[in-house]
């Protein structure tokens, strides 16, 4: 954790490494809010990020001791979270057959989920469940780009670790993939944005 | 084409992460390109309708216990069995070994099974009083006399004893008949077998003097 009062990331790393237990007690408590919120964006189930997060601390746990601290603690986390999700995304495609007649127009599949979706947990607001449809139905490299950007709030260098990729890359799967969510809400008649240009890829 | 080099930059304006230099290549770029500065502007109220999809509200993340390591379960084993220690004594209940025996009781003792006790212990008190009272008061029958009945016990020792002295005499005399008839059987058998050893001696006697006859006339006749 950078600022704010009280042990740092690295110093609650390092005490666990030595053998105090509790610093991973105050690691969770800092960063499971976090980890939920970016589960729950990638996945689309408040559920799934309840469970997913809990296996992604456990993980974590299990591997601290093992850690060198080459990249941050959060992004160390964010990967192994974003693993996470990767494993459970591979295992229900891998069991799920989607038929065409569900693809959309530009042939991506609904949203994977077994539990209540984002859309169900926030049907009160259309706005803010015509976002949730946008975000899931994007591709899973553009969505992990967004999530950590948009709301998470990692810097690109950040974003970049976290991936393994050249900022460069970040920043332009994070064009894509504003550019997906733009047109996907204006096809919902939400106006809040400009038409695409027509000379944009 | 400059739009598409710009596009990273214009990810770094969006988010402001972008320093002096490319904040105003951006800015001197959208003056002249209408389209940059439309998609800029699009992606900014792109960014207000995405702020709308909030966190439902997460709980905390509980893990399994067992993450926790052997540590924290003995301090967890341990709080229990303080926690439940603390409910023996506040409850008044007890836990007693005596003569290897485990007892446990729990709770307070009931009042009641107290003042029946007592009332129990009172009874058995009064009970042995009067058995004790009973016993002082007790008198040896009328015509009874001890001395009459020592001397009878004696008489029967006395007797007992003199049956005792006949039998061991009795069986003195028997042994002794016994023995001397073993005597005699042996001196008998000690007769025989010299008087057989005589009979050999004679028997040898009478030949040597046969033989000793042959030899003389023997020679005689030479």
């Amino acid at each position: 954790m950078i600022g704010g009062m009280g042990p740092s990331d690295d110093e609650l790393v390092e005490a666990f490494q030595a053998g105090d237990l509790s610093a991973f007690d105050d690691l969770v408590r800092r960063w499971d809010r976090k980890i939920q919120g970016a589960i729950y964006r990638i996945m689309g189930s408040e559920e799934e990020a309840r469970d997913l997060c809990q296996e992604t601390f456990l993980k974590a746990y299990r591997a601290l001791r093992a850690f060198k601290g080459e990249a941050r603690f959060s992004s160390w986390l964010y990967q192994i979270a974003l693993n996470v999700c990767r494993d459970r995304m591979r295992r229900k495609r891998g069991r799920t057959l989607v038929s065409l007649d569900e693809l959309d127009d530009a042939g991506n599949a609904p949203p994977l989920d077994q539990g209540p979706s984002a859309l169900e947990l926030v049907e009160k607001n259309d706005l803010a469940r015509a976002v949730a449809g946008a975000v899931a139905a994007l591709p899973d490299d553009q969505r992990e780009v967004i999530v950590l950007k948009e709301y998470q709030g990692l810097t690109f260098l950040e974003i970049a670790e976290v991936l393994g990729l050249p900022t460069s890359t970040v920043k332009t799967r994070l064009y894509r993939g504003l550019v997906q969510l733009r047109e996907r809400l204006e096809q919902q008649g939400i106006r809040g944005a400009a038409p695409v240009p027509a000379s944009m890829p | 084409m400059q739009c598409t080099i710009l596009r990273e930059e214009m990810m770094e304006v969006l988010y402001g992460e972008a320093d002096a230099d490319t904040q105003r290549r951006v800015s001197e770029h959208q003056l002249v390109c209408a389209d940059c500065r439309g998609e800029l502007a699009a992606f900014r109220g792109l960014r207000r309708s995405l702020d709308s999809w909030v966190d439902p509200g997460f709980g905390r993340t509980r893990l399994p216990r067992r993450a926790w390591g052997f540590g924290r379960g003995l301090a967890a084993a341990a709080a229990v069995v303080f926690l439940v220690g603390g409910g023996l004594v506040v409850s008044g209940s007890e836990v007693r070994y005596q003569d290897g025996r485990l007892s446990v009781r729990l709770g307070r003792e009931d009042l009641e099974v107290r003042r029946l006790l007592a009332e129990q212990e009172a009874r058995h008190q009064s009970e042995i009083a009067n058995l004790k009272a009973q016993l002082a008061q007790y008198q040896p029958a009328a015509g009874h006399d001890d001395r009459a009945l020592l001397a009878k016990v004696q008489d029967m020792i006395h007797d007992s004893e003199t049956r005792q002295a006949v039998l061991l005499s009795t069986n003195l005399s028997d042994l002794s008949e016994r023995s001397d008839a073993q005597r005699q059987f042996d001196l008998a058998q000690m007769k025989a077998g010299l008087s057989y050893l005589d009979q050999q001696n004679g028997q040898q006697f009478a030949k040597a003097t046969e033989l000793i006859g042959y030899a003389f006339q023997a020679s005689q006749q030479k």
